[in-house]
């Protein structure tokens, strides 16, 4: 089901990109508003649906902590006490009595029965629960409060569809690139050079968001984790590919010797994509290293912390014992049906669409551009008579 | 001159749809062979023996260089002589890219300067290093870690010369017209595999002996991952160095257009040169110079592959 | 960066509006270029 829904949502958002008009004529109505809608969509969901969780990954998150830090908690009031203290019942059934909580709830005119969320810190020398404030009352969805991550999650909603469409970008261009070889067509390079450089823009988006990301979570911007080294080399080589191809005046030289790089950067970026991930320990999900690590299935990381002195890093907690394919695939291509949230799963793979969406419409605009600013310059090299290309190289040149 | 040039092109290209045309004409004006000889070699070494038997009239007389091929068009244009063989073609190319490569190592030995740079790029880097570190006693890792600094230095500097040596004297233009793009490209890239293993190991003694701290433990893993390495840098430098030759000799493009497909070699084997020099074998790392040299492996076949679309004009 | 440690809501949120700027950023970009070839017509 999971796999069905965000592969479908990718391919989907692949399909759709090509589809109606494909890169060279504008795209219909429908299909700028369905982008725009989706988008807004997803930035709402995404950064919209609260997080409540449950009593237990609360004391987890506060673990190693002080307790100024509320944290959502969502439960349902069973009963309000005379003495100011709510008995709440969260989503696995166990129920605490919290002091002090009663006020805030019937502040915010919830009672009896109401589903809340409520801002709570835990206190480890009494070993109980504070209240501290009130968040929602009934919410429609929730998404689970994951130690460690906590509201940093939805960075996987804005981060991993820039990664992925690095890649998409990266695959198009050696797609367009093997066409202006073999066809020898004009639009096939313009295509290939504009899902290049569209590509190091998402490469960009990606690199950042990841290291202010990694930042809260690993304890540096930048660790070197095998997945950053690869990204930093996409980016090297996108660097190198423009430069070759400002080295070069005759347009269609620069076509094939652009996509020649192109093609032979393909054995760096697998082996830096499928092979050294496999070799070296990683942080990320889904890193070889993990196999042999004990894993906090919960928060996406090795137990062990990767820096000393981390702030917020999490004790590691023996309550679950991973599944073994869940090691190695991280939430996300995990076959475990739990691994992603069935809300998560569904924001995950509308955040894969529209973003997809958005790719191929600037996609599609960059090489309209490009194709008119050509077209205007033969025009003008028609009426000045300087002709631009190979012919003029074979006037200048002596025979 | 570049007329005849052109049809003696389309005449050796087989897949020239105006090669019959380029055929006759050439045998009418008989310049292929002052133009083949000029190039790969002089005549006498050529095996007259090997001539196709039947009437060649029909063809140029560049067969004198690569019989083999010249019997192939020969056989597709029914002039009455038999299919090659192919183990003929492959001769004939082992031939070809023979002789690229010795006209290379000819025309360096001629006025080494090339080598010459080379060889005095390796004592002046090592040299820097020795100095920089003094008596300092240093650890294997790092150790490994200067040692591939060095190398990837001498690479850049070294191994670009090929194409762009033939850009700028404009040989190129005649190497084209006489050897089909795969002898060219497995001639530089022999030429650039014996210039990079021998800078290498050399690179490699001069820290070993003027570096406290770099010790060779396992000799014969260090001499693996060396070659391996070299095979790399060679093959990534080689095709590098052809596109950049097409870029116009961009000198300082040459680091930059280099490095994403070096890296996978540095990741690789700055570990595996470490623990060779700390006294582990071959046996122990086998797995990772499986995959340095698959990786070597497939960057020149990439390389090859590659190459016949860019050198072509 | 205490506070954001704390409230890592904010975390996310700076995440996402660098993703739209950045974006914006290009196709303001892009815009412009159009604009420019639309005005030299």
């Amino acid at each position: 089901m999971k796999g069905l829904l965000i592969g479908g949502a990718t391919v989907l958002g692949i399909v759709l990109g090509f589809w109606p008009a494909g890169l060279m004529k504008p795209k219909p109505a429908w299909w700028r508003w369905l982008a725009i809608a989706t988008l807004a969509a997803t930035v709402l969901l995404g950064l919209g649906v609260p997080t409540g969780g449950d009593f237990r990954s609360a004391i987890r998150t506060t673990m190693g902590r002080g307790d100024s830090a509320p944290l959502p908690v969502y439960a349902s009031v069973v009963e309000l006490r005379a003495d100011g203290s709510a008995v709440l019942r969260d989503m696995t059934d166990t129920t605490i009595t919290v002091s002090d909580a009663a006020r805030i709830i019937a502040d915010a005119g919830a009672g009896k029965g109401d589903r809340v969320i409520l801002g709570l810190s835990f206190n480890r020398g009494k070993a109980a629960f504070i209240a501290r404030r009130h968040l929602f009352t009934n919410p429609l969805f929730t998404l689970p409060l994951i130690p460690g991550l906590e509201e940093r999650a939805r960075n996987i909603y804005f981060h991993v569809p820039c990664a992925w469409l690095v890649q998409v970008a990266w695959f198009i261009a050696c797609c367009y690139a093997l066409l202006s070889i073999r066809k020898r067509r004009v639009e096939d390079d313009v295509r290939a050079s504009a899902a290049a450089a569209l590509g190091a823009v998402f490469c960009v988006l990606a690199t950042l968001t990841g290291a202010i990301w990694a930042k809260f979570n690993w304890g540096e911007f930048w660790n070197w984790d095998p997945r950053q080294t690869a990204i930093f080399v996409v980016m090297v080589i996108y660097g190198a590919y423009f430069a070759l191809r400002s080295a070069i005046q005759n347009d269609e030289q620069r076509a094939r010797v652009s996509a020649v790089y192109l093609l032979l950067m393909l054995i760096p970026v697998v082996f830096f994509l499928f092979i050294y991930p496999r070799m070296v320990d990683g942080l990320h999900p889904g890193a070889g290293s993990l196999e042999s690590q004990p894993l906090d299935s919960a928060t996406m990381r090795p137990a062990a912390p990767p820096t000393a002195g981390q702030k917020d890093s999490p004790a590691p907690e023996k309550t679950a014992v991973p599944a073994p394919e869940k090691k190695d695939a991280g939430p996300i291509l995990s076959s475990d049906p739990d691994a992603l949230n069935p809300i998560k799963q569904v924001i995950f793979s509308l955040s894969f669409f529209s973003f997809s969406l958005l790719f191929f419409w600037i996609l599609n605009v960059r090489v309209r551009i490009s194709l008119l600013e050509r077209r205007r310059e033969m025009s003008r090299a028609a009426t000045t008579g300087i002709v631009p290309g190979p012919i003029a190289e074979d006037i200048v040149r002596p025979s | 001159m570049r007329a005849a040039a052109i049809g003696f092109a389309r005449a050796i290209d087989l897949s020239d749809p105006q090669r019959e045309g380029a055929v006759r004409s050439l045998q009418a004006r008989r310049t292929g062979s002052a133009l083949s000889s000029a190039i790969v070699g002089s005549p006498r070494k050529c095996d007259k023996r090997k001539q196709p038997a039947g009437d060649s009239s029909l063809l140029p007389n560049f067969e004198v260089c690569c019989p083999a091929l010249s019997a192939h068009v020969a056989w597709e244009y029914g002039a009455g002589v038999s299919k090659p063989f192919a183990g003929q073609i492959v001769a004939s190319l082992l031939r070809q890219t023979l002789a690229v490569a010795r006209k290379d190592f000819q025309s360096e030995l001629r006025t080494r300067h090339a080598l010459n740079s080379l060889a005095m790029f390796v004592v002046v880097t090592v040299s820097v290093m020795a100095f920089s570190i003094g008596t300092e006693r240093i650890t294997s890792g790092i150790a490994a870690a200067l040692i591939w600094v060095s190398m990837f230095f001498t690479a850049v500097t070294g191994l670009g010369r090929s194409f762009i040596g033939e850009e700028e004297r404009g040989t190129g233009f005649l190497l084209r017209l006489t050897v089909p793009p795969g002898p060219t490209y497995a001639g530089k890239l022999l030429v650039n595999l014996v210039l990079s293993l021998a800078s290498n190991a050399i690179l490699g003694l001069m820290f070993i002996v003027m570096i406290r701290g770099a010790e060779m433990k396992a000799p014969e893993s260090f001499l693996v991952v060396v070659l391996l390495s070299s095979a790399g840098f060679a093959g990534a430098m080689t095709i590098i160095a052809a596109l950049i030759a097409r870029a116009g000799s961009k000198g300082a493009l040459y680091p930059v257009l280099s490095f994403p497909a070096i890296l996978p070699l540095i990741v690789l084997g700055v570990d595996l040169l470490r623990r060779s020099m700390s006294g582990i074998g071959i046996a122990a790392m086998a797995d990772d110079l499986l995959l340095l040299g698959v990786y070597s492996v497939a960057i020149m076949l990439a390389g090859y592959l590659l190459f016949d679309l860019i050198w072509r004009e | 960066m205490e506070f954001l440690a704390d409230n890592s809501m904010y975390v996310t949120l700076i995440i996402a509006s660098l993703i739209l700027a950045g974006l914006l950023l290009y196709l303001a970009r892009i815009d412009a270029r159009l604009r420019r070839l639309e005005r030299e017509r």
